[in-house]
């Protein structure tokens, strides 16, 4: 079937340059991009895959829950305790005992890949009581 | 008065896509003009049948339509190959060549010609120039009492109101130069209901012009209702007379008493029917856009049976609408994710950094020193706690931070305090 786009009617024609504008201008980039991301996200995902075989973590990331980091802190240490505050923030005291100094840090440095949380200003506090270390820092949830 | 005594004017004209029908019972003080119907191009038969009817209706009757070909011209010698109108003695419009199809038409009238029955009676010595406004089409003539001195189309489709006068003012100026003339004064009739386009004339145009405003109707149940008027100035097919040597018939008429008015149906058999098709010529004969989309959206059964077509057209759009909808969906949420596993390896990144330090720190006090407050961040160490290798530490922290600050005081129970400050 052969169509001359001069047989068309004028709101035809119209339609038919609109749809090639929209095509070049909007669907075309937006396929691209979408594309260019999704690279860019695989790329991301797979390097932190790659740290999470390292530290054997097996499970991908989640959103924070109380319980499940609580159930799951105090496995390795002997208090913890989660007060949580507005705008997904939340307060963590964990007792530490001297000798599990070690523990400690590994826990901080795999937090990231067990939770979507961060370090509020990436800051940690000791205090010693009772010759036991009381760690303070607040989570923020993003 | 009864029907078989009424004469009856029937009008119609084309624009853009639709057939305008209206009728009007002549009488002596003028013609009362009935309600106007509309017909899309689809529907052609439909008006053709209605107007047969009118014409069964009221035995009497003259079927007026106006001629809105842009090729028309005013000439002094009338061309005897080609469909002419008489204006004055020594004026004719000319025409190439006429479509009027199966429509029947009795009376075919040029714009020209209506503009000078229009305004004739104001023409005299002075040069006047004479405007119709007819389907988006300004016709032109600059006329005095003897003659037309000039006259042309010109084309105002998709104009504004200003652009519209500026057109008419470059016209006065486009005469200028080939007459050494200015028009004493303007007349301009437009036939479209546009108060707007009047006032904007009036202001743009510093010549006093005078527009006035009346429907095609009128002006052609006018240019009809008596012999004279219709007789004098109705569009000849000349071509139709040296071809064909049938005679017309004449009716008889109380109120039109010429041969030259013939019956509708004999007219458009005999004497119109052959005029060659011209459709191209016509400028104004397809639908602006907001027509079109208004048309799409209509509930009228014919009219959505001819846009029809036009979703065809819609179809691709809808699809890459949708495609696109679709991808800037995905992209969206992808740039989600993307924002969140960003956040999550820069935190990754920094609790490793935190955890070095804290494993540093840790590791420097060893059995020298005992930790009692610490605060300890990628961007600095604040350290207080009791020493007793007060060197070994000393030198452990400066390793580990170079600028540091390290200040040891002597306790009451022989022990020593320490405290380290440094940024990372």
């Amino acid at each position: 079937m052969s169509l001359k786009f001069t047989s068309f009617t004028l709101v035809s024609k119209l339609l038919i340059i609109l749809s090639f504008l929209v095509l070049f201008l909007w669907v075309v980039p937006n396929i691209v991009s979408y594309y260019e991301n999704l690279n860019q996200y695989e790329s991301k995902k797979r390097s932190l895959q790659e740290v999470n075989v390292k530290h054997g973590i097996t499970k991908s990331a989640q959103k924070f829950n109380v319980t499940t980091f609580k159930s799951m802190a105090t496995t390795l240490f002997s208090n913890v305790n989660v007060t949580s505050m507005e705008k997904g923030k939340h307060h963590i005291i964990i007792h530490v005992e001297k000798d599990k100094i070690k523990i400690f840090n590994t826990f901080i440095e795999t937090l990231a890949l067990r939770y979507f949380v961060s370090i509020e200003n990436n800051e940690l506090k000791f205090e010693e009581k009772e010759k036991i270390l009381e760690a303070t820092f607040t989570l923020q949830e993003f | 008065m009864r029907n078989q005594q009424q004469y009856v004017t029937i009008t119609h004209y084309k624009e853009r896509e639709f057939y305008f029908l209206n009728h009007a019972i002549q009488t002596h003080d003028g013609f009362i003009s009935k309600e106007m119907e509309q017909f899309h191009e689809s529907e052609k038969e439909k008006f053709i049948e209605r107007i047969r009817q009118l014409q069964s209706e009221h035995p009497y009757t003259q079927i007026a339509s106006i001629s809105l070909a842009t090729n028309q011209t005013v000439t002094e010698e009338e061309d005897t190959n080609r469909v002419s109108a008489k204006i004055f003695n020594n004026n004719y419009v000319i025409q190439e060549k006429m479509d009027i199809g199966n429509i029947p038409t009795t009376l075919y009238f040029s714009p020209f010609a209506i503009l000078y029955e229009e305004y004739r009676k104001k023409l005299d010595s002075k040069l006047t120039l004479i405007i119709g406004l007819f389907d988006r089409k300004l016709y032109m003539m600059f006329a005095t009492e003897d003659k037309i001195h000039q006259s042309w189309v010109i084309g105002t489709r998709g104009l504004t109101e200003k652009q519209i006068a500026d057109r008419v003012y470059k016209s006065m100026k486009a005469y200028y130069k080939i007459s050494y003339k200015f028009a004493d004064h303007i007349e301009m009739l437009v036939t479209d209901d546009s108060p707007k386009l009047l006032k904007v004339l009036r202001e743009e145009l510093s010549l006093s012009i005078l527009p006035t405003q009346n429907s095609i109707h009128n002006l052609l149940h006018h240019m009809s209702g008596t012999p004279s008027r219709a007789t004098s100035s109705y569009i000849r097919s000349s071509l139709a007379t040296t071809q064909h040597s049938s005679p017309h018939q004449s009716i008889k008429n109380n109120l039109v008493d010429t041969n030259d008015f013939i019956s509708a149906q004999n007219d458009t058999m005999d004497n119109l029917e052959d005029i060659k098709l011209n459709e191209s010529t016509f400028t104004g004969t397809s639908l602006s856009f907001m027509d079109k989309m208004k048309l799409l959206f209509s509930n009228k059964k014919s009219q959505r049976g001819a846009s029809g077509k036009q979703f065809l057209s819609l179809v691709p759009l809808l699809f890459i609408v949708a495609i696109g909808a679709y991808y800037s969906m995905q992209n969206s949420k992808l740039l989600g994710d993307i924002i969140v596993t960003e956040s999550q390896s820069y935190s990754q990144t920094n609790n490793t950094l935190l955890a070095m330090n804290s494993n540093d720190i840790f590791s420097a006090m060893g059995k020298n020193a005992e930790l009692k407050n610490a605060i300890i961040s990628n961007s600095k160490v604040e350290l207080k706690g009791v020493v007793w290798g007060i060197e070994p530490l000393r030198n452990t922290l400066n390793e580990l931070y170079s600028d540091g600050e390290f200040i040891i005081k002597p306790l009451e129970n022989f022990m020593t305090e320490f405290s380290f400050k440094s940024k990372v």
